[in-house]
């Protein structure tokens, strides 16, 4: 008893003293801690994204990156774990919303994670701009924080060019099966709605499967579909991880040919895919082009500069009659397009 | 098993050996924040401190739950769909109008049943505790799909974003939440009959129920209060996320047992140290905070957890 009670004593001091020693250090800090890194005129840039191993946010990251570079301008990149990890992207949110950062990007999870993290960055009146995947516009009113822009490109529109093109490989007849991503995330919603839209009445769609924007995932439920329904000609999925699990899937059921294979994306595997004839086609997005247009528009925003509220980013079809060109100049496209922050556009 | 200070003792220079196992991640939480406010002034301040704490809060909860089943030599795997399933519930009973206390009334509910039915699987069908949860981990994460359709169900109320930002003055909601678990679960252990029955259960079941103790009902306790403390955090969960996600969460799940075995409990059951899972929970949170502040390269920051993991098993294997 007596050694219980010493004993829990000694833990209790112990606690007490590193408690008093831990505020005091945190009240009196390390000497102009908080009084801004460079002075006055510094642009510090915080991108927040989904994960790195997706190849599309790394893109996303190295073009905000050498954007950042080329401007001479701070710009930190972080995300969360995978491609679900909504806490964890919440935590590295929070921790530099804490820090000197005057302008925000980011791209959700999902509609709705980030917004009570940005709550404090709205409250410091602190630009936000929107990424790549559309944040619940309500949900983040009535938390009281809004984008300056919203930066992404136009996903409906993807998904109608991949159903164009798997109308075109298929002759316009046939059965076909949609791969969908994360249940819920718009992107995949809008991809989906636009190849359903513009295969309606000619293309039978016979299976739609969410695989979790996951290449294994995808392998395994196409496995499945191809068993229940081996007369599909065609495949659509709303991105390239899943489009080459499902190449994978085809190539082992020895259909390699038959089955043609639309995603959406344009990732370095894909476009290595397309060139190797595994993936008949993928309808390439630009992150690289996203992540510098989020640096322009954060350089503009700082400078008090207006910036249209919605920036559409490039996409293409990239298919075998134009693979070469555009690995040649990837990461960027090979399409020209309006850059409405171009110094000398006119805006 | 309560004594382990008195071997030490008679052992003269052993007792600051086993004196630093047993205190190990307090220790470790010390060195790694002393390590990152060498490296960079923004660590130790209290803005970022505070926000450390509101982060680690939800991984904290899980650890107190995580705590009391490890303390019975079981494990509980299934609070990765256990969290996003009472999430899912209150997202549900939120959107259907039913108001924000009886939704997180429920939400906590939903958590204690699946707790629940885990402890009667394995304490009444003696069924192995891995297995169970493994298998209750699947169902539950199928059972909250199809709840939600595998949308994610976004809650919009500005009570809960109060808990999430708010707090009074720098003492935020969330970590008061959180230590309030925290103690909770070290007052049950250390100062109740059921705490003491628990530590019996895990130490020696066999022993503990020729003593007397009903081990099936303590082992239900157990495997029941990690359920609701997967239901509290899942309060936390949607208020800093604004929504239920009905998503796995192995990370969480992963890093709650990760937390227990940091803070020096043994796996085997017995023993148990709150306050080291405590430390434990805060020092993995504090890693990934440190690295983003540091802006290290994300590639790192697994292996820089998996190495403290792997250091504290290392140090705990002194502690007898």
């Amino acid at each position: 008893m007596h050694m219980h009670t010493r004993r829990r004593l000694r833990t209790v001091a112990v606690v007490a003293a590193s408690a008093a020693l831990l505020v005091g250090v945190a009240a009196c800090g390390r000497g102009g801690s908080n009084a801004g890194g460079g002075g006055g005129g510094d642009i510090r840039i915080a991108i927040v994204t989904r994960d790195f191993t997706n190849p599309y946010w790394a893109a996303l990251r190295d073009g905000a990156q050498a954007e950042g570079t080329k401007q001479g301008v701070t710009v930190e990149v972080q995300a969360g774990e995978s491609e679900t990890d909504s806490t964890g992207e919440n935590a590295k949110l929070s921790t530099l919303a804490g820090q000197n950062y005057n302008c925000f990007g980011v791209v959700p999870v999902n509609a709705t994670n980030v917004i009570t993290p940005l709550v404090p960055v709205a409250q410091k009146k602190i630009p936000i701009l929107n990424l790549d995947t559309q944040i619940d516009p309500q949900a983040s009113q009535q938390a009281g924080v809004s984008y300056a822009s919203f930066i992404g490109s136009d996903n409906l529109s993807a998904g109608q060019q991949a159903g164009q093109a798997l109308l075109q490989r298929t002759g316009g007849h046939g059965d076909v099966a949609i791969l969908q991503g994360i249940a819920g995330e718009q992107n995949g919603i809008n991809r989906q709605q636009g190849f359903s839209q513009e295969v309606a009445g000619k293309l039978n769609i016979v299976a739609t499967q969410p695989a979790d924007y996951d290449q294994a995932k995808a392998q395994t439920v196409t496995d499945a579909i191809l068993k229940a329904h081996p007369e599909i000609t065609g495949i659509f999925a709303a991105n390239d991880t899943m489009g080459l699990g499902a190449a994978q899937s085809v190539r082992n059921a020895g259909l390699a040919g038959k089955v043609s294979i639309i995603s959406v994306d344009g990732i370095k595997a894909a476009l290595e895919a397309v060139k190797a004839g595994t993936l008949s086609g993928t309808i390439s997005q630009y992150p690289y082009a996203e992540g510098q247009l989020a640096v322009q528009a954060c350089i503009n925003l700082v400078h008090n500069q207006t910036v249209p509220t919605r920036i559409v980013a490039p996409i293409a079809l990239i298919d075998s009659s134009n693979v070469d060109k555009a690995q040649a100049s990837a990461p960027q496209p090979f399409v020209p397009f309006a850059n409405p922050l171009a110094p000398g556009s006119g805006k | 098993m309560v004594d382990v200070g008195a071997p030490g003792r008679s052992l003269g220079g052993h007792l600051s050996v086993a004196a630093a196992a047993r205190f190990a991640a307090p220790i470790g939480l010390v060195a790694v924040f002393i390590a990152f406010f060498i490296a960079t002034p923004n660590f130790l301040t209290v803005g970022n401190i505070s926000d450390l704490l509101v982060s680690a809060a939800i991984l904290l909860v899980l650890a107190m739950g995580q705590q009391l089943v490890v303390t019975v030599a079981g494990i509980d795997l299934s609070v990765g769909s256990n969290l996003p399933w009472s999430a899912a519930v209150l997202g549900y009973a939120y959107t259907q109008g039913w108001g924000l206390a009886v939704s997180v009334l429920l939400a906590l509910l939903a958590g204690l049943v699946v707790g629940v039915v885990n402890g009667l699987l394995v304490a009444r069908l003696n069924m192995t505790d891995f297995i169970v949860t493994l298998g209750s981990l699947s169902v539950v994460s199928g059972i909250t799909l199809l709840l939600t359709q595998g949308n994610t169900v976004a809650v919009n109320s500005s009570a809960l974003r109060g808990l999430a930002l708010n707090g009074i003055g720098p003492v935020r909601w969330f970590w008061v939440v959180a230590f309030l678990a925290a103690a909770l679960v070290g007052f049950l252990l250390f100062r109740t009959r059921t705490g003491t029955y628990l530590l019996s259960t895990g130490g020696n079941i066999d022993a503990a129920r020729e003593a007397g103790i009903h081990v099936n009902r303590i082992r239900l306790i157990a495997y029941a209060s990690s359920g609701l403390a997967c239901g509290l955090a899942s309060v936390l969960f949607v208020a800093r996320t604004g929504g239920a996600d009905p998503s796995l969460q192995t990370d969480l799940l992963l890093s709650s047992i990760a937390a227990v075995v940091l803070g020096g409990s043994s796996l085997f059951g017995g023993k148990a140290s709150v306050l080291g899972s405590v430390a434990g929970a805060v020092l993995l949170q504090s890693l990934i905070n440190g690295f983003t502040l540091l802006g290290i390269s994300q590639y790192y920051q697994p292996i820089a957890v998996g190495g403290v993991v792997l250091g504290a098993a290392f140090i705990s294997r002194f502690q007898k």
